[in-house]
């Protein structure tokens, strides 16, 4: 028994060696990475802030009229946002919603080229999934550390957080619907000459179209889960108020803030779940 | 007539050699050009691999597949495929789903490209023949299983190949849709004389259809009987209630019996 707790493995110092290691060795990288994201946030937060916040609601209620062809969708949109206006908090919205777009568009970018990948290698993905696992299970409050290390304080560590926690669903989703491309359709596709691109573009994307659609659903309503955890890395948003209000035991603005996430999250919902319609 | 077609001594065992009975053993035939032929036999004899292998989708283990002079080593671009399921892409309108051979295959995807109305005039022409004319621009969930099929039939001839092969394209259809689509495929074949392998364990389809009927046994697949059909052409469904035609299909039952038998 003493031999076991004297002789303790080094997992916590294995792995903020290998954190000062990175960053350390990668300040460029890091560097160039945090400037390309920061671009992005800054150009997300330029659109939604610039115009009359009216214009932006009515962005949104057009988006939901294309999308679900409801006007019951779209009076909820437009009571929800009238409802944050009226409580203040639209600039806090307009960088919660930032935060949720940009963490959506790269878990895009990184999910669906990787679940194609994992789909089309089984090798690839059984070596994947303990990590994507891990990614999921980990206590989110863990990789803000790192992402502290790396970047510093500010939207960019709050937004690599988001997208560590939340890019395994479209990972997994894509390779589901990759995968499960009928097998006679691939064979019909080879049988007339299709090389393996055309038959990714023409066949199997077309088939997991659905259910990569429904990775971009979770992927935001995800991000938005996040949100008040970014905000203890100094992410701007919806989530500081939350935290400013738990610092202070304020009753009403936890309230007030925390009803303002759930307004968002069920527009959101409402926008984009297509099952939802009739 | 040429040969068109040369099998000689194919054995393919699905999971590569030695791991299983093979699907395949030790089967030659030869096919001329403009010929229809027809491969019957009981289920799970290998038929379907048989025509995998000459399509280039699946590699032999041993024998060797050569078709038009050159031997099989990869998926061939000229030829057509249908299957017993209609396999059409859900997604896209009977007029696309037949035209996507022309976006894909190599041969044609140029020309494809420059001239499409051409080739759209010619898939309209072609489901006109198949009779789904005014169904172009319906999705395939909007069709019939007979109507999906004339579509696949149309895909798999689109391109105009010289070699359409057939996996049982009519089984899953009703007797009268089958019938119907016999004559369709009968008189498509007549108009443009490409080769034809069919596959299918329908004996009246088999002789309705084919030049020659090739009986394979039950696993390992191996060719037991080979039997020309000269019957006059076109057959009509009238012809098959012919002595001739009825006992050409008692003959060819008699060897299914054996080899079922066996």
């Amino acid at each position: 028994m003493d031999w076991l707790t004297e002789n303790k493995i080094p997992v916590g110092k294995a792995a903020s060696t290998v954190f000062e290691w990175v960053r350390d060795n990668g300040e460029v990288v890091l560097e160039a990475f945090s400037d390309l994201m920061e671009w992005l946030i800054d150009a997300i937060l330029w659109l939604l802030q610039t115009p009359n916040p009216l214009v932006i609601v009515a962005a949104f209620i057009v988006i939901a009229w294309f999308v679900q062809r409801s006007w019951k969708t779209c009076l909820l949109v437009a009571l929800g946002f009238l409802f944050i206006l009226n409580q203040g908090y639209w600039e806090e919205t307009t960088e919660s919603l930032t935060l949720v777009l940009s963490s959506c568009m790269m878990c895009m970018a990184i999910g669906v080229p990787v679940g194609i990948v994992s789909a089309h290698r089984p090798r690839f993905y059984t070596y994947l999934r303990p990590v994507l696992d891990l990614m999921q299970t980990l206590p989110t409050f863990v990789y803000l550390i790192p992402a502290i290390v790396f970047f510093g304080i500010g939207m960019v560590p709050g937004l690599i957080a988001t997208v560590i926690f939340v890019v395994p669903a479209s990972i997994r989703l894509t390779y589901l619907g990759v995968s499960s491309t009928p097998q006679s359709l691939l064979e019909a596709a080879r049988a007339f000459g299709a090389t393996p691109w055309q038959t990714l573009f023409k066949v199997e994307l077309p088939y997991a179209f659905p259910q990569i659609m429904a990775g971009l659903n979770q992927t935001i309503m995800l991000s938005l889960s996040m949100v008040v955890i970014a905000a203890l890395v100094g992410a701007d948003g919806l989530g500081v108020p939350v935290v400013r209000a738990l610092n202070q035991v304020n009753t009403a603005l936890g309230f007030e803030s925390g009803i303002i996430i759930v307004v968002v999250a069920i527009m959101l919902d409402r926008i984009l779940n297509k099952s939802e319609r009739t | 007539m040429t040969a068109f077609i040369v099998l000689e001594r194919i054995t393919m065992t699905y999971g590569g050699a030695g791991t299983d009975t093979p699907a395949v053993e030790d089967a030659s035939l030869t096919i001329g050009r403009g010929e229809f032929v027809a491969l019957v036999g009981p289920s799970g004899c290998g038929k379907s691999s048989l025509l995998k292998i000459v399509s280039g989708l699946m590699p032999p283990d041993s024998g060797i597949a050569r078709v038009d002079g050159e031997t099989v080593s990869r998926p061939l671009t000229m030829v057509g495929m249908a299957f017993q399921n209609a396999t059409l892409l859900p997604w896209r309108t009977t007029l696309e789903n037949v035209l996507l051979p022309l976006e894909v295959s190599r041969s044609h995807r140029g020309s494809f490209r420059r001239k499409r109305a051409e080739h759209v005039a010619a898939a309209r022409a072609l489901l006109k023949t198949v009779g789904l004319e005014g169904y172009e621009d319906h999705a395939p969930y909007e069709l019939s299983g007979g109507m999906q099929q004339r579509a696949s039939l149309c895909r798999s001839l689109i391109h105009a190949p010289d070699l359409l092969l057939l996996d049982e394209p009519f089984a899953a259809l009703d007797a009268f849709t089958r019938e119907e689509l016999w004559d369709v495929l009968q008189e498509l074949w007549q108009a443009r004389k490409f080769t034809v392998i069919l596959v299918t364990h329908d004996l009246r389809e088999a002789v309705y259809l084919a030049d020659r009927v090739y009986v394979v046994s039950k696993r390992p697949g191996r060719i037991v009987y080979e039997r020309p059909v000269a019957l006059p052409r076109p057959r009509t469904l009238e012809s098959t209630f012919d002595q001739d035609f009825i006992d050409l299909v008692h003959a060819l039952r008699d060897h299914i019996g054996e080899v079922r038998a066996a």
